[in-house]
């Protein structure tokens, strides 16, 4: 919710904190700060209000109290005027569900003159990204914003009488909403009607039929409660949301309806006022008022679940900075949780409130002692951890993928996307396109084998099992390449059964080895002692994967058989510069001259790639040429 | 610039270096680690932890479901589903972590995946508090950057705990004097926690007169990325080995 400082400092009397100071407190004792704004004058702070504190601090009111707690600051009570009952028409309410509404109230206004509002009000407003559209509507949103209960006005003279009916919406029903929408009702959806149709959504938007309009004359308030979890259905249901029904999802005490209503009335006597002006009698149905809880908690619990050493006084002074009446009795302080916080029920949320205020920050931290705890060593991951190191031995790199894919027997009913509808039946189609995808990188990775595995989860109708997937790839051109990937699985299953000393249940099937984890687990004896081994690796600096393709080319050069293949490559590397990404030597032969002369050739293979743009051919041809040319200055040495 | 030779040895995945580096820590620490279905119910992965249904409460996690609805089906949006079961088969006190994969219907981009991993810590004892929270955390951060790191505590809320907080760890890069990890304010956000709310230590039948717990909560992938620079979460389930063999 976004506040405004000079709207909030009109709660006050004495100064408020500077808006980073405000910011400062409100991020330490209540909620998180997403942000503070600056626009001309003053300082809006969008402050994040989760749902636990939604139902009192979703208004002005609500955060003036939490700031006034937290400053220390007094708030000046709200100046309304008391506008007298006269003589309007008698308004009925009917209410036939109380569980979807626990509290109606409805007020008839009559001669109201609709036109623009006054310029403090239309200020407010934009100040928090809210349109004006006339003065009745602006005060219904400002008196909304100030205290946290939405406000709707009918226009009385478009009802088809003085009545007002809260009632299930019938099967067929539907209603034109206020900004153009029509919408389908049923049974499930509470709504406001007059005797022969739905006029609003309760609680959610107002419907065309009775809208204050320019020519409106008469009105009728309501400032209401609705059930939330109905409310929230609802608005999902027909896909509208609004800050009334925001509000109403979270929970509102109906305790708060009947100072709103004196409220918008007051604001309505001065600002929209005809000149016959008259409030009618205030409809209150209200069956079962909210009870007043009260929350206990000892000394003892506030500090063996904070890890604090609070004497009865430290607690009694938090406690009175909160505002909190309350009560103290052998150790014991009983504190009647004000009307508006209906997050405040059990001895918890109690203590919450007295870490909060106290301030996290002084919480030294203490080691605990846990008693009697033995951790067991944790089977599947022993062993999985054990294959991973077994296999990254033997060559192979770990993947891991996506667990939703294009088919599968369990189905999503939200997929996230049209080729991912399905949990994955087992690990082959995703390692087939590892196995692709790091095919065609070969060069830049420096490798002349692709080997990868994946340990993870895969959905079986009646079965979520774990699966350990070996895949090899040849992508280069090789003779019998089928047989040596054949050679390659099969030989890591055979290592992988030897080290575990158990038969694999395991399937083969191309270039995919696919090994069931879980019965490979069944077969094994469970685990004494981790084998961690320290970190030895220092931590890598990752560098960015270029989205540019690379370039290819090969160097041969005959040296004097004394040189060792580091020097050579070490001049290549120096010379070529910071585009030369990747580099494998792949053939190595010596040759002994008609001289006697021995000479070595070594032959790389060298990987070019940018990561600002494609290189040319003309770019990688001058690298080359300057390599060549450096290589070719040395005595003995020979670029083929 | 890296020199491959193909008789050396293959690459752990980054994310499985990190869950067995903070396994390790967490174990020398005395916790156990467990794991659980990815593939859970309703209500492991809501009721249990206090987050009924028709609640806005529900809207801090997306979730992906299974068809049809009906089934109260879905991928796990975090692992506390297996801190549930695990509490409902062992009598305090205990302590374990949580590492796994989680899911949430978001739409995916450099920063956010729809598929990550998360690793959880529960300890239930006997006067088991904030406090100790503080110090078990500070505990973990130290041995897992190497060096003495300062966190914060700030009010936030979460379903399954009360009180709940949010946890900024001091930059581990520039010590608190600001830098682009951290946005200039020399904190990095890192982790959400809280006591364990009673309602949930009842639901999986831990008396709450008698014992109390701390949990707390971290992404494996933020965390993975923050230490090592990678730019793009999504690279860590592409397969992409451009990615796996720089760790």
């Amino acid at each position: 919710m976004k506040i405004s400082h000079a709207w909030l400092q009109t709660y006050f009397k004495e100064p408020l904190p500077s808006v980073e100071k405000l910011a400062e407190l409100i991020t330490f004792h209540a909620f998180e700060v997403e942000g503070i704004e600056k626009i001309n004058d003053d300082s809006i702070i969008d402050i994040s209000i989760l749902p636990n504190r939604a139902h009192d601090c979703l208004s002005y009111e609500g955060m003036a109290r939490e700031i006034g707690v937290l400053a220390g600051l007094e708030i000046q009570p709200r100046g309304m005027k008391n506008i007298p009952e006269s003589d309007a028409r008698a308004l009925e309410i009917s209410v036939e569900d109380s569980a979807l509404c626990p509290r109606y109230m409805g007020r008839m206004v009559e001669e109201v003159k609709i036109g623009p509002s006054p310029e403090w009000l239309k200020t407010r407003l934009a100040s928090i990204g809210q349109r004006s559209i006339n003065n009745v509507v602006d005060i219904m949103n400002f008196v909304m914003f100030e205290t946290g209960q939405p406000l709707h006005a009918f226009d009385a003279d478009k009802l088809s009488a003085a009545e007002i009916i809260i009632r299930k919406a019938r099967a067929g029903e539907k209603i034109a909403t206020l900004d153009g929408k029509d919408i389908a009702l049923d049974e499930n959806v509470l709504v406001i009607a007059d005797k022969t149709e739905p006029l609003a959504i309760a609680g959610i938007k107002g419907g065309k039929k009775a809208e204050v309009t320019e020519s409106t004359k008469n009105i009728i308030i309501e400032s209401a409660n609705f059930a939330s979890g109905n409310i929230r259905k609802t608005s999902r249901k027909i896909g509208i949301r609004t800050d009334a029904s925001a509000r109403y999802e979270n929970e509102i005490t109906p305790e708060k309806t009947a100072e709103a209503m004196s409220y918008v009335i007051s604001l309505l006597s001065e600002h929209a006022a005809g000149e016959n002006f008259r409030v009618g009698k205030t409809k209150d149905v209200y069956p079962k008022p909210q009870q007043s809880f009260t929350v206990s908690v000892s000394i003892q619990e506030v500090n063996v679940l904070l890890g604090t050493s609070f004497s009865e006084k430290d607690i009694e002074d938090i406690l009175k900075k909160l505002r909190f009446v309350f009560s103290v009795s052998e150790n014991h302080f009983t504190v009647t949780a004000p009307v508006e916080r209906l997050d405040l029920r059990i001895k918890e949320d109690l203590i919450e409130e007295i870490g909060r205020v106290y301030g996290y920050k002084k919480i030294a931290p203490i080691k605990p002692t846990l008693g009697n705890f033995i951790p067991a060593v944790n089977k599947s991951f022993y062993y999985a951890d054990m294959a991973r190191r077994f296999l990254t031995k033997d060559g192979f790199s770990e993947i891991s993928t996506y667990a939703f894919t294009d088919s599968g027997d369990i189905e999503m009913e939200n997929p996230i996307a049209s080729d991912k509808k399905y949990l994955r039946r087992d690990l082959a189609g995703n390692m087939t396109r590892a196995l692709d995808l790091n095919s065609k990188n070969v060069h830049l990775l420096g490798l002349n084998v692709i080997k990868i595995f994946e340990i993870g989860k895969a959905f079986e109708n009646n079965r979520e099992y774990l699966s350990l997937c070996i895949g090899v790839a040849i992508p280069t051109n090789i003779k019998k390449k089928d047989e040596m990937i054949k050679t390659t699985l099969s030989e890591a299953a055979q290592k992988l059964a030897k080290k575990f000393e158990v038969s694999l249940d395991e399937k083969m099937s191309g270039n995919i080895l696919t090994i069931d984890f879980d019965s490979l687990l069944s077969k094994l004896s469970e685990p004494v002692e981790y084998e961690f081994t320290p970190k030895t690796k220092t931590d890598t600096k990752y560098k960015k994967i270029s989205q540019y393709p690379f370039a290819l080319r090969d160097i041969a050069v005959f040296v004097p058989d004394i040189v060792k293949e580091s020097e050579v490559l070490s001049i290549i590397i120096s010379e070529a510069g910071e585009l030369l990404v990747q580099t494998k030597l792949f053939d190595v032969f010596q040759k002994t001259l008609e001289d006697g002369t021995k000479k070595t050739s070594y032959a790389f293979r060298l990987v070019f790639q940018s990561q600002e743009k494609t290189l040319s051919d003309e770019e990688v041809n001058a690298i080359m040429e300057k390599v060549a040319a450096e290589l070719n200055s040395r005595v003995g040495w020979q670029v083929r | 610039m890296e020199q491959e030779n193909q008789a050396s040895s293959g690459h752990i995945h980054p994310i499985s270096q990190m869950i067995t580096e903070i396994n390790r820590i967490f174990s020398e620490m005395g916790f156990e680690v467990a794991d659980g279905p990815e593939l859970e119910t309703e209500f492991y992965n809501f009721d249990a932890l206090n987050i009924p249904a028709d609640h806005p409460a529900r809207d801090m996690w997306d979730t992906f479901w299974v068809k049809p609805r009906s089934l109260g089906k879905l991928m796990r949006t975090h692992t506390s589903p297996v801190q549930v079961r695990y509490m409902e088969k062992h009598k305090p006190p205990f302590a374990i972590i949580v590492p796994g994969k989680v899911f949430r219907y978001e739409a995916t981009d450099a920063t956010h995946e729809a598929q990550f991993h998360q690793v959880e810590g529960l300890m239930v004892g006997k006067d088991i508090s904030l406090a100790n929270l503080k110090w078990v955390l500070a505990e973990f951060f130290e041995k897992f950057f190497g060096k003495k790191i300062d966190i914060r505590f700030r009010p936030s809320f979460f379903p399954f705990v009360e009180p709940g907080v949010e946890i900024d760890m001091s930059c581990f890069k520039c010590a608190g004097s600001g830098c682009n990890i951290c946005k200039q304010t020399g904190w990095i956000e890192i982790m959400g926690a809280g006591m364990v709310h009673p309602k949930v230590l009842e639901s999986a039948g831990v008396d709450s007169r008698e014992f109390s717990g701390f949990a707390f909560g971290v992404g494996i992938d933020r965390l993975a990325m923050l230490k090592y620079g990678v730019d793009d979460v999504r690279l860590f389930y592409s397969g992409d080995l451009r990615l796996v063999n720089q760790f």
